[in-house]
């Protein structure tokens, strides 16, 4: 099995060294797909998420282009079609770097223990305490939890509930105490369910990141390097907004997401979704998203800077914050960030940008 | 003449349609550019302009480059610099094909605005007659020593005017005057007047909105509107907002203005203002207001305003309306019988929108 995996690592290697052998073997791959019903249907589907009306020709050719892309550039079908590969020749395909090989370096670059960090969401508020300005508690399973929900409300009257390494927005529900139907019970049995996780006060948003979307909480994704002479360097950095009456504002839970001038803090350009789907204003509350200012950029730009620099040897770290009246503050930090959203939205792939620091320094 | 020039066309037609053929013309081509005829020139001009310094030095690289920029030419109908602008170097044959080239577009309008109406933008006091009710102000044309009575009339009513020579584009020699009432002064400039080519034409001075004016207040800011008209039916195709810079009192890209692209549904600003030399602005230089993101104000008026223009003088089937606001209104500043707009927008092809004009054109 380990020999198994040994061969299958070192011909994908070879494939993303030799772009010859990368197409013949596409061309296997296809075969294949061809005789496997099953394995076709699947790739089919996805293809027919992203483009519709396609005669038989014109798939067999989109289906030979993605298994080519997929071996020689490491990008999956969504990212095919979200980066516009369909259209791009290979220097402009060259330019892009599709998420797992960014999720690649990232776990090539740290170890267990410094991910834990951030992978466990209380250590995380232990660690950046001062920057979340707002209270949150862990709890370990049933027979704390009604103790601790009890303790929590009479400080505040609405909180969050998120289960303690979950990742894009699953299975956070926001808790009022006010509301008519709120019975503690269900809380804590919703509490048993996910076993160790947090409680956290509400972030109460404001300004322009609230009008955009007021029922979720949206955030600024701030990605920072930190290089050997341990200077924080900001990657990039885009717009997080939810959709319909959901409370968070992950891509993958329907949410829009937009590119933010590193230098300006203006959004840059229109949201998009999952799908790839362009709006120039929300479509739920239609304010416009597109030249947005985001407020005190200067000091987001300063707060990350500084928060990066408390554990420098996590080396990327994509931070979201949240805008408050107290200013910005820290909803969660992640380490590995997703590059898909600044990718698309921006229009300009940031393979350079990631190879002139984290691959430089792998090497 | 015009029969070789229709042979060539023919001749070019016939290549397209043969890979083979596309090949060998391409290589022909290039040994022209080799021995320094033909393109040879703008080629090395253009190449020094966009491509960076290191890659300058690759021969093989500019061969390449000089080989698909002489394809390009041939196959997309794209000028050299579009080449640049488009970054067709990052595009495959799908993406080239979103885009409009300036050839192209210059084989329609030799096509379309052949007969003599169209010469009646190029007459700019032509142009007022036809359009009089939507300019908003007093035009006069001053050819020759008669005329005096006329000019003197024009001055005391309006002693701040535009003075733009008759048969000139590009905001070549347009001026502003203020006239002081003595009568010296008065008889200099109408000498100066009849020494321009072609006699000259005065407008009064357009006093534009504080809404359009706060881009660039020294220079009238207009929208380019682009329209194509035909059998009844208007197509919008795109619209384009300039503005000046540095104090400079016209607005064409060429003289240094900024110029930025319109989404059509919306009115908002969907680009950063770019200058001639591709710089990109978030805000204004001059002025520091912010540019992308903007809405265009009174943009259904607007629209309805073309609807009325456009019928005026049907004959003439693709116009760039180019409009100003004033106080009461959108106005007409001047109409353009090949509104040369593809260019301006680099991210994304036109071809879709100028696609019902090829129809038309085939039809």
């Amino acid at each position: 099995m380990v020999i198994l995996q040994k061969w299958k690592f070192k011909v994908k290697s070879c494939c993303r060294k030799h772009m010859l052998f990368a197409k013949c073997l596409a061309i296997f791959k296809y075969i294949i797909l061809s005789v496997s019903r099953t394995k076709g249907k699947k790739i089919e589907r996805e293809i027919c998420i992203y483009k519709n009306n396609l005669n038989a020709k014109e798939y067999n050719k989109i289906l030979r282009d993605i298994l080519f892309c997929n071996l020689y550039y490491n990008v999956n079908t969504s990212e095919y079609f979200l980066f516009g590969f369909e259209r791009l020749s290979h220097m402009g395909r060259q330019e892009y770097i599709g998420d797992a090989s960014v999720l690649e370096v990232c776990d090539k670059i740290t170890n267990t223990e410094l991910a834990s960090n951030f992978r466990d969401k209380y250590k995380a508020y232990l660690n950046f305490k001062s920057f979340y300005k707002r209270e949150v508690v862990q709890i370990n399973g049933e027979i704390e939890a009604k103790d601790k929900v009890l303790d929590f409300i009479t400080r505040h009257n609405s909180f969050i509930i998120k289960p303690l390494d979950q990742s894009k927005g699953k299975d956070v529900i926001k808790v009022d105490i006010n509301e008519e139907n709120f019975i503690l019970e269900n809380v804590i049995s919703v509490i048993t369910r996910l076993g160790k996780c947090l409680i956290e006060e509400e972030i109460i948003t404001a300004g322009v990141l609230k009008e955009i979307h007021p029922a979720s909480v949206n955030t600024i994704r701030f990605v920072t390097y930190v290089n050997k002479k341990k200077e924080v360097i900001p990657l990039y950095s885009f717009m997080r907004v939810g959709r319909g009456n959901k409370c968070v504002d992950n891509i993958s839970s329907g949410g829009l997401f937009a590119n933010v001038d590193l230098n300006t803090g203006i959004v840059s350009s229109p949201a998009f979704d999952l799908y790839g789907k362009k709006y120039i204003k929300h479509p739920d509350t239609d304010v416009q998203v597109l030249g947005q200012v985001m407020p005190r950029w200067n000091e987001l730009k300063q707060i990350a800077s500084e928060v990066a620099q408390i554990i420098p040897e996590q080396k990327l770290v994509g931070w979201d914050f949240a805008y408050t009246n107290d200013g910005w503050v820290i909803v969660e930090a992640n380490h590995r960030p997703a590059s898909r959203g600044v990718q698309i939205s921006s229009g300009h792939g940031i393979r350079e940008v990631i190879e002139s620091t984290l691959i430089a320094e792998l090497n | 003449m015009r029969k070789i020039v229709l042979k060539k066309e023919l001749l070019k037609k016939m290549i397209r349609d043969n890979k083979l053929l596309i090949k060998l013309y391409v290589e022909y081509q290039y040994l022209k550019v080799y021995m320094n005829k033909g393109d040879a020139k703008e080629l090395e001009k253009c190449i020094r302009e966009f491509v960076s310094e290191e890659k300058q030095v690759d021969k093989k690289y500019i061969r390449r480059l000089k080989k698909d920029i002489l394809y390009c030419k041939l196959v997309y109908f794209t000028s050299i610099e579009e080449y640049f602008f488009y970054r067709f170097e990052k595009l495959n044959e799908v993406g080239r094909n979103e885009y409009v080239g300036k050839l192209q577009l210059t084989e329609f309008w030799d096509k379309f605005n052949k007969d003599e109406t169209h010469l009646i933008f190029l007459d700019k006091e032509k142009s007022y007659q036809a359009f009089k009710e939507y300019y908003g102000r007093e035009v006069i044309k001053i050819e020759s020593e008669s005329d005096y009575s006329k000019f003197v009339e024009f001055t005391h009513k309006h002693p701040k005017f535009i003075m733009k020579p008759l048969a000139d584009h590009k905001g070549n020699g347009v001026k502003i005057i203020e006239c002081i009432t003595e009568n010296v002064e008065v008889e200099t400039i109408f000498n100066e007047c009849l020494t321009l080519s072609g006699g000259a034409v005065l407008e009064e001075v357009i006093i534009q909105a504080e809404e359009m004016a706060k881009f660039h207040p020294e220079s009238v800011n207009t929208i380019r509107f682009v329209t194509f008209y035909n059998k009844g039916v208007l197509n919008k195709i795109c619209a384009v907002i300039r503005m000046g810079r540095n104090g400079s009192c016209i607005d064409n890209a060429c003289a240094g203005g900024i110029y930025a692209t319109i989404d059509m549904e919306t009115g908002i600003i969907d680009s950063p203002g770019t200058s001639h030399t591709m710089e990109k602005y978030f805000r204004h230089p001059d002025t520091n207001a912010q540019i992308l993101g903007a809405q265009i104000p009174y943009w259904e008026e607007l629209n309805e305003l073309v609807e009325k223009v456009v019928i005026v003088v049907p004959e003439m089937k693709q116009v760039g309306w180019d409009f100003a606001l004033t106080d009461n209104g959108w106005v007409i500043v001047e109409g353009n019988d090949r509104p040369m707009i593809q260019a301006f927008f680099h991210n994304r092809g036109l071809r879709r929108e100028f696609q019902c004009m090829f129809d038309a054109y085939n039809a």
